[in-house]
């Protein structure tokens, strides 16, 4: 087989080609056609993801009557004046011809034309902007984003009506070819910052990208943290929200989720809500949300570290009750707390998979009649079952996904060391994970600034909401800052 | 380079993991296999201390505060007593009877028989501050004429606990009761002298058939010299005592004043006195009551200020009164419990050094002037007695 790179006059020889292009792609149609100047051409398209309507009713009767002159010179002029709908840019690379085939186009070859003409046939088949599923508010847009990605950038563009929100497209993926596009708001990030992600961005290698998580563990470099480093979301108003604080943001094509760069520990306590309500509510709201996280992780073993190592910090009367609760349970402390919370996570991934119509039955079978019988039982104790369903609640206040994952991992962590040394074990851990907190960086962003960073002009956004006229005073936008070395940390 | 970082990094990880086996923190007990203690109770026994103590039991503790059912109930505490030369070995004596760890912690009261309180009780103590079996402020009661031991065993219809009874009486700010730590402060403090609290059991009562109720009255004034019992103050002057270490807190108080229809009764407001020592004219001690008061019964017919003034200086007399009557039992018994002799260490140093040779007797001679500044409050509320015809 000859090597071919770029389109011939002859329409057999290419049209050969491209069947040997496609051999196997039995989804492409090979749709001849003549002139009304009996000029041979063919039309190629997948019949799978094309508007049929438009093929049928204007570019077959329009190339039916196109008339082209005698002198080929003025072909491609006639072309244009004549077929209106197709783009101004024609193709002579397979290559090039070979995307916008399998992108949803029509290509339009001609006899004795050693150009391809792609018109855009493309009909987008999939889920239109829907309600958000995962992040929920009470007030605010009830939109969310969809798969398909040229949907999703007109949402963003009918959000920001601004010549200075840039959308870089670039295609991912060695097999897949996927499109993504990486948004930022110009003048607002910082030129370093973009840089850097633009470095990431090209510098990933990978088969597919299906679904904006993949790219996470190659934007962060850094495999080896339970923290998200990089937040997703499927709301187009946090997404704005991101770009007004100066940072970017990465849609793929296929995946309904968003990924806001860089993303620091804060980031992921924040709610879309905390900004449509009153500041001191959503002040009040976003400080449970810490204290949610705090008990998330430490509730368990705080129970441990207090009745078997450290009783004396607990009231009088309190100890009594505990100790009547526990006075027939069979099983030590940490051993029932262990139990209990692999059980926890055992229903919260049990009810996560299951459809909705079954998934709130087996948490009443779970959350009802399990803890009450294996209370009665003697099995375990009621205080046991507060604690951990308590526990299980404050998980669930934590609005992201991906930190609430850390809350479980690590309250296993501190159930372990509280349960071998007590309060000691359990600050133990807490600074361990402090520790770990403070070494960690999202593309060159400290993950605890502003608060450890001590910029405390930006601390308004942070612990609490800020009213409006604070938040837009806010002198410094994120930023990459440079390790005490001198270089830029890896993070 | 490489090197000395990967040794330095072994040896933080050695030292940390050698934190987390010396820390002794490896010692947790399950509830259910523990005692909680809320008193404990040491007295003569011979020539031996006779340690006891009383334990809740886990099952019965919610019943607390609520009476139980009578007939075949199960008794709601343990009581656990050894004998022994030192309390380690009572102690000791104690775990071989006791079938689970015992936890202190949440000890709240330590009776101690007069027959040992005369001795001295600070040999005693040293074992309850050093070891975790205790904590400081465990309240120090001193059982009159009796043993601690049977103030231990002491349960009531309502409160089934001796320490309850305490926990509510201090907590209304009823009675002072001094700590273990505070007893361990005064007793290093210069005055060698506190009164602490002395217990009077209530004789049993007949109350509904089935019914036999025990009654705990702590009261102040078990006066201690260094760490041995010399005697009791009266129940006035221990009223008296309250007064000036608490403040008034809510006081019901007859000052013997004749109102409209009977004796006017007052309820007393105030803060603690304060005592200062002065130098001019010589070294005396100053003491200044400031309260209010509110006219409960019988008010005397209060036309305007005159007559206010007249009722505020009959109730400074009657308080100075009380004060002066304490303080002369106090400098007879040459008892400094107010700790004077650490105000003069502290304020007149140089006097100090030349009395602190011979305290009681100077303390004992030491001029105290008494000030009483009593404030009539809610002059809106009713001034006349209803029973009072126009």
């Amino acid at each position: 087989m000859r090597e071919q790179n770029a389109l011939v006059s002859s329409l057999a020889e290419n049209v050969q080609h491209l069947r040997e292009l496609l051999q196997g792609c039995d989804d492409f149609v090979f749709r001849p056609f003549v002139t009304a100047t009996n000029t041979q051409g063919m039309l190629v398209f997948t019949p799978l993801s094309i508007d049929s309507d438009l093929i049928s009713q204007t570019i077959l009767p329009s190339l039916y009557r196109l008339e082209l002159p005698p002198q080929k010179a003025l072909w491609l002029k006639a072309l244009k004046i004549a077929l209106p709908f197709l783009p101004e840019k024609s193709f002579s690379q397979w290559e090039d011809i070979l995307m916008e085939l399998m992108d949803g186009n029509t290509l339009v070859l001609l006899d004795g034309v050693n150009e391809g003409f792609m018109a855009a046939t493309k009909k987008n088949a999939g889920r239109s902007i829907e309600k958000p599923l995962i992040e929920a508010v009470i007030r605010g847009p009830q939109e969310a984003f969809a798969e398909a990605l040229n949907l999703n950038l007109a949402v963003m563009r009918c959000r920001i009506k601004n010549s200075k929100l840039k959308i870089n497209r670039l295609t991912l993926g060695e097999d897949s070819k996927s499109n993504i596009a990486l948004i930022y708001l110009e003048d607002t990030i910082q030129p370093e910052l973009l840089t850097e992600i633009r470095n990431r961005l090209t510098s990933i290698k990978l088969p597919s990208a299906q679904e904006s998580g993949f790219l996470i563990e190659f934007l962060t470099r850094n495999t080896y943290t339970p923290f998200p480093l990089i937040q997703s979301t499927e709301r187009p108003d946090k997404v704005v929200a991101a770009l007004l604080e100066g940072r970017a943001t990465i849609l793929v094509d296929g995946s309904p989720f968003a990924l806001l760069l860089p993303s620091v520990f804060w980031h992921f306590f924040q709610s879309s809500d905390d900004y449509f309500q009153h500041f001191l509510l959503g002040s009040v709201i976003r400080i449970l949300r810490y204290v949610a996280y705090f008990f998330a992780i430490c509730l368990p073993g705080l129970y441990i570290a207090f009745t078997v190592f450290q009783p004396e910090m607990l009231p009088l009367r309190f100890l009594f009750t505990l100790s009547t609760a526990r006075e027939n349970v069979p099983f030590t402390t940490w051993v029932e707390a262990m139990t209990m919370l692999v059980i926890l996570d055992i229903f919260r991934e049990a009810v996560l998979r299951l459809p909705s119509t079954i998934g709130p039955a087996i948490g009443i079978v779970g959350a009802l009649v399990m803890g009450e019988a294996a209370v009665s039982a003697g099995v375990i104790s009621p205080l046991m079952v507060i604690i951990l369903s308590f526990t299980a609640v404050a998980t669930f206040a934590v609005p992201n996904e991906d930190i609430r994952g850390t809350a479980r991992m690590f309250s296993y962590l501190i159930l372990f060391l509280s349960a071998s040394l007590g309060l000691y074990g359990l600050i133990l851990g807490i600074s361990a994970i402090l520790l770990h907190l403070c070494s960690l960086e999202s593309i060159g962003v400290p993950y605890t600034s502003p608060i450890a960073t001590m910029h405390t002009k930006e601390w308004s956004d942070v612990l609490g909401r800020a009213p409006w006229h604070v938040l837009n005073r806010k002198p410094q936008r994120i930023k990459i800052q440079f390790g005490t070395s001198g270089r830029r940390s890896k993070s | 380079m490489n090197q000395s970082r990967r040794s330095i990094t072994i040896f933080m990880v050695f030292v940390l993991s050698v934190s987390l086996v010396i820390s002794g923190c490896w010692d947790g007990h399950e509830l259910n296999d523990q005692y909680i203690i809320l008193g404990f109770s040491i007295d003569k026994a011979g020539d031996k201390i006779r340690l006891s103590i009383r334990t809740v039991k886990g099952a019965a503790a919610p019943s607390m505060g609520k009476k139980e059912d009578s007939g075949s109930e199960e008794l709601a505490f343990n009581i656990f007593s050894a004998e022994g030369d030192s309390i380690s070995d009572a102690a000791k004596g104690l775990d071989h009877l006791a079938t689970r760890y015992i936890y202190g912690g949440h000890t709240q009261v330590l009776f101690i028989g007069e027959e040992l309180a005369r001795e001295g009780i600070m040999p005693y103590l040293d074992y309850f501050i050093r070891n975790r079996l205790s904590r400081d402020t465990s309240w120090i009661v001193i059982a009159k004429n009796g043993k601690g031991e049977d103030l231990l065993t002491l349960t009531d219809e309502h409160i089934k606990y001796p320490s309850k009874t305490i926990d509510d009486l201090v907590r209304k700010k009823t009675i002072h009761v001094p700590n273990l730590f505070e007893f361990l402060l005064n007793y290093h403090g210069d005055s060698m002298t506190q009164a602490l609290a002395f217990d009077q059991r209530g004789k049993e009562k007949t109350g509904p058939p089935g019914f036999q109720i025990n009654q705990l009255y702590i009261q102040q004034g078990a006066l201690f010299r260094e760490d041995k019992l010399v005697g009791y103050l009266s129940d006035t002057d221990s009223e008296t005592y309250n007064w000036l270490q608490d403040g008034f807190h809510n006081v019901n108080f007859d000052p013997g004043i004749a109102g409209d229809t009977g004796d006017v009764g007052l309820l007393l407001k105030g803060n603690p006195a304060s005592i200062k020592i002065m130098k001019r004219d010589g070294l005396s001690v100053n003491i200044e009551v400031n309260l209010d008061f509110y006219i409960m019964e019988n008010a005397p017919s209060l036309q305007g200020p005159k007559e206010i003034g007249e009722l505020e200086e009959s109730v400074d007399r009657v308080l100075e009164q009380r004060v002066r009557s304490l303080f002369t039992t106090l400098q007879q018994e040459k008892m400094d419990v107010f700790n004077i002799a650490e105000k003069v260490h502290a304020y007149q140093n140089k006097r100090w050094q030349e009395l602190k040779n011979n305290w009681p007797e100077n303390y004992a001679q030491l001029p105290i002037q008494i000030h009483v500044y009593s404030h009539y409050r809610n002059p809106i509320t009713m001034s006349k007695s209803p029973a009072q015809k126009d």
